[in-house]
């Protein structure tokens, strides 16, 4: 991949202020053969608690459930019941928006998934694992989707932004990706405060000083000025949401929607995170409709809804089309409720994959919930490898295969058939002479 | 357990066990008990104390032992657990030398750091043991400023003094900067500390927002008193007028050294605009020079000589 950012910045400036007008796409992803997906990673930090998300509602597992979760438990009819996804399992009914989705077969859920091959609890080694793409391992110093825009070669040659982290901190899951543009609000995403009079020449002596030499802080000091200066130069008023798209309120609602504002503005994103926190619902996380984990999976629910909504349209407006958001925790929480009325960290979760070509339904083997299917005693187990829901996304959707190098020694993958698209073959590292697998070529670590 | 007979790792007992090892060590505020006071400092309250016995890593607590002696029995252990030593001189190494400090580093101020467990300055001996080791004097830039230490280097390299106050305009502006540069204070929720690896803080918002606040700090002004809170005219000597010296002198003010030729050559261009580097500016009369001199303090506070570490 050919980031272009500077070109563009050189060669069309007196063009920025017409972008709006000339979209982008309309000149780059021209050419069939270049991917022009766009990827949003959604992660849930904390520990979601999938068995809130979707209860089981019938069978034998509804009893273990009842059994174990006795006042959070959401209920199979009345006020605040679970919503009938296929007669066993339910969505939490603030998740309302979500079940929306999933009726228009927007909306994948799959079910017991995690880190198959590494039990882990604690937040942070699970997040860091799950985001550098290698349980167990701490030692790479790129995170998984770092490798992959690393490894696309089939993106258009003049991306101005091709990754973009909402949040003041970048990721793990791009960490060691200098492009990759991080924010909050673009309002404020400017060096444009300077003495009054001084502003332009300021910043021009600015760049001057980190271009005058190389280092990798002189040239993450040059990507940031350019990042800077392209959204200064296209953000500009206030934002509309198209289709009437309802945001929730909240610094979620918002980081979505800037991600949206982002996307309309045709820069050739591929790859966004955004994050919400909150979910280590070790006590008071609320029974039903009611308290504090619905609120926040309400805002998950509507933030996604409002999202997808906004990004929809056709031709040209369809950015649902090419779109993917894939939705992940570091790991579910135990089946049993504790003495504080909320949950314990635990294993086995859901993901949710959302977009305009995701193949809607429950998937991946649901692993039971009778004591002897649960994982010592407590969690539900973990069936299907969380990379294998994103090796597939990665293979059909970003036509991406060298899923060797995004997730070494990770092997054995198949299809779960989440998202439509074509099975490339899997790429090994033979023909650039470097062993499957092989951590040292993505490492400069030496501890 | 170790060679030495230390449990190597943890189970959920021992975190049991710590959490009643501490129990009765609060705050005194009556948001956390009514009958408690304001002053929002340490208390240990003896009725909340676990008066059973416990144990923890292996030690065995007995009951009914004097108030506090549990939690300081257990942070006993902590410290002289050998993982404790790993953990601290891993992090320090990596803080003085750079992302991956050396092994052989880091074993050897592991293991001052338990020779000298019961010494008063023991941490102090673990920094001598990295700073003169010959790795840390072939190591040089491999870090960046976080937001933090940006921000308190420009207020003493630029001698500033703002005075944060809840409610006021600049101390808002300045939080919510802040907030976005990704290093609020106390606002890291995991108990693991904010990352102290260069890419973590080399992307573009802590970056952009540095910058910002860079401008902000050479702006503020100070209504109430008439002034600007970080002063930079009335720190300039009187015979320091032209260009060249301006320059010189407020990099050697906040940096402690000339800057490199081709950032000092840059910031003398913007400060003599169409002036020759070396005539003396209009600086005691004319606002937009002094502006211009804001702006170019500024520069130093954004620039890779002041950001490294």
């Amino acid at each position: 991949m050919d980031v272009t950012r500077r070109g563009f910045l050189m060669g069309c400036s007196a063009a920025i202020a017409g972008l709006a007008g000339s979209r982008f796409n309309t000149v780059s992803f021209a050419d069939p053969s270049l991917n022009q997906e766009i990827l949003l990673v959604l992660f849930l930090r904390g520990g979601m608690d999938g068995l809130s998300l979707m209860p089981p509602i019938a069978g034998a597992d509804r009893g273990f459930y009842q059994a174990a979760r006795p006042t959070l438990q959401i209920p199979t009819s009345g006020p605040g019941a679970a919503i009938d996804l296929d007669g066993q399992f339910g969505l939490h009914p603030v998740a309302a928006p979500l079940f929306d989705l999933y009726q228009d077969g927007r909306l994948a859920i799959v079910r017991g998934v995690g880190m198959r091959d590494v039990v882990n609890k604690s937040h942070f080694d699970a997040m860091q694992f799950i985001e550098l793409g290698t349980p167990g391992e701490k030692t790479l110093t790129t995170g998984w989707l770092s490798r992959h825009l690393s490894t696309a070669g089939n993106l258009p040659a003049d991306l101005v932004m091709p990754s973009m982290a909402i949040g003041a901190l970048q990721p793990t899951s791009l960490l060691g990706n200098l492009e990759t543009v991080n924010m909050t609000d673009p309002a404020s995403f400017n060096v444009s405060n300077g003495p009054w009079s001084w502003r332009s020449a300021q910043k021009a002596t600015l760049r001057q000083i980190f271009e005058g030499d190389s280092s990798w802080l002189h040239d993450a000091g040059v990507a940031a000025l350019d990042a800077a200066e392209i959204v200064e130069t296209n953000v500009t008023g206030d934002y509309t949401p198209a289709n009437g798209a309802v945001y929730p309120e909240s610094s979620f609602g918002e980081h979505l929607r800037t991600l949206a504002q982002m996307i309309k503005l045709d820069l050739g994103l591929q790859v966004a995170t955004v994050d919400i926190g909150g979910w280590d619902t070790h006590e008071g996380q609320g029974a039903g409709s009611e308290g504090y984990l619905a609120g926040l999976l309400g805002e998950l629910a509507q933030g996604m809804n409002a999202f997808y909504t906004d990004l929809d349209g056709s031709g040209s407006e369809s950015y649902t089309n090419r779109l993917t958001v894939v939705v992940q925790s570091e790991f579910g929480r135990e089946l049993a409720e504790n003495a504080n009325s909320g949950t314990e960290h635990g294993y086995g979760n859901l993901m949710l994959v959302m977009g305009g070509h995701v193949v809607g339904g429950l998937h991946g083997q649901w692993p039971g919930l009778h004591p002897d299917q649960l994982v010592d005693g407590t969690d539900v187990a973990v069936h299907t490898d969380y990379r294998q829901v994103l090796s597939e996304i990665l293979i059909r959707r970003m036509c991406n295969p060298s899923i060797d190098l995004i997730f070494p020694g990770y092997s054995g993958y198949q299809p779960l058939g989440i998202v439509q698209g074509d099975d490339l073959p899997v790429a090994n590292l033979f023909a650039d002479g470097f062993e499957s697998g092989d951590l040292g070529r993505w490492s400069s670590s030496s501890g | 357990m170790d060679s030495e007979g230390w449990p190597v790792g943890y189970v959920e007992a021992d975190v049991i066990g710590a959490a009643r090892s501490l129990t009765g060590w609060t705050v005194d505020t009556d948001w956390v008990y009514w009958e408690f006071g304001q002053s929002g400092t340490f208390m240990y309250y003896d009725p909340w104390h676990d008066h059973e016995a416990k144990s923890f890593l292996g030690l065995d607590l007995p009951a009914d032992q004097a108030p506090m002696q549990d939690g300081h029995d257990l942070l006993d252990r902590l410290c002289q657990h050998p993982a404790t030593a790993r953990h601290i001189a891993t992090k320090i190494s990596r803080r003085l030398l750079g992302d991956f400090p050396p092994q052989s580093v880091i074993d050897n101020a592991a293991a001052v750091f338990r020779a000298q467990h019961a010494a008063p300055d023991q941490i102090a001996r673990v920094v001598r043991a990295i700073v003169l080791s010959p790795e840390f004097l072939t190591t040089w830039g491999d870090k960046v400023k976080r937001p933090f230490e940006a921000t308190v280097s420009s207020f003493r390299g630029a001698q500033g003094d703002l005075p944060f106050t809840l409610d006021d305009g600049p101390s808002n502006w300045f939080y919510w900067e802040y907030y976005q540069a990704g290093q609020p204070l106390f606002g890291w929720h995991p108990p693991n500390g904010y990352p102290d690896i260069k890419a973590a803080w080399n992307s573009s918002s802590p970056r952009v927002k540095n910058w910002r606040m860079a401008n902000f700090f050479v702006q503020i002004y100070d209504e109430e008193n008439e002034r600007h809170f970080f002063d930079l005219l009335g720190q300039t000597p009187a015979g320091i007028r032209s260009a060249r010296e301006l320059v010189d002198f407020w990099t050697v003010r906040i940096l402690g050294r000339p800057v490199p030729a081709g950032e000092q050559q840059r910031l003398v261009e913007f400060m003599a605009q169409s002036a020759s580097p070396d005539d003396d500016l209009p600086l005691d009369d004319d606002w937009d020079t002094q502006e211009r001199l804001r702006a170019m303090v500024a520069l130093v506070l954004m620039s890779p000589s002041f950001l490294w570490r």
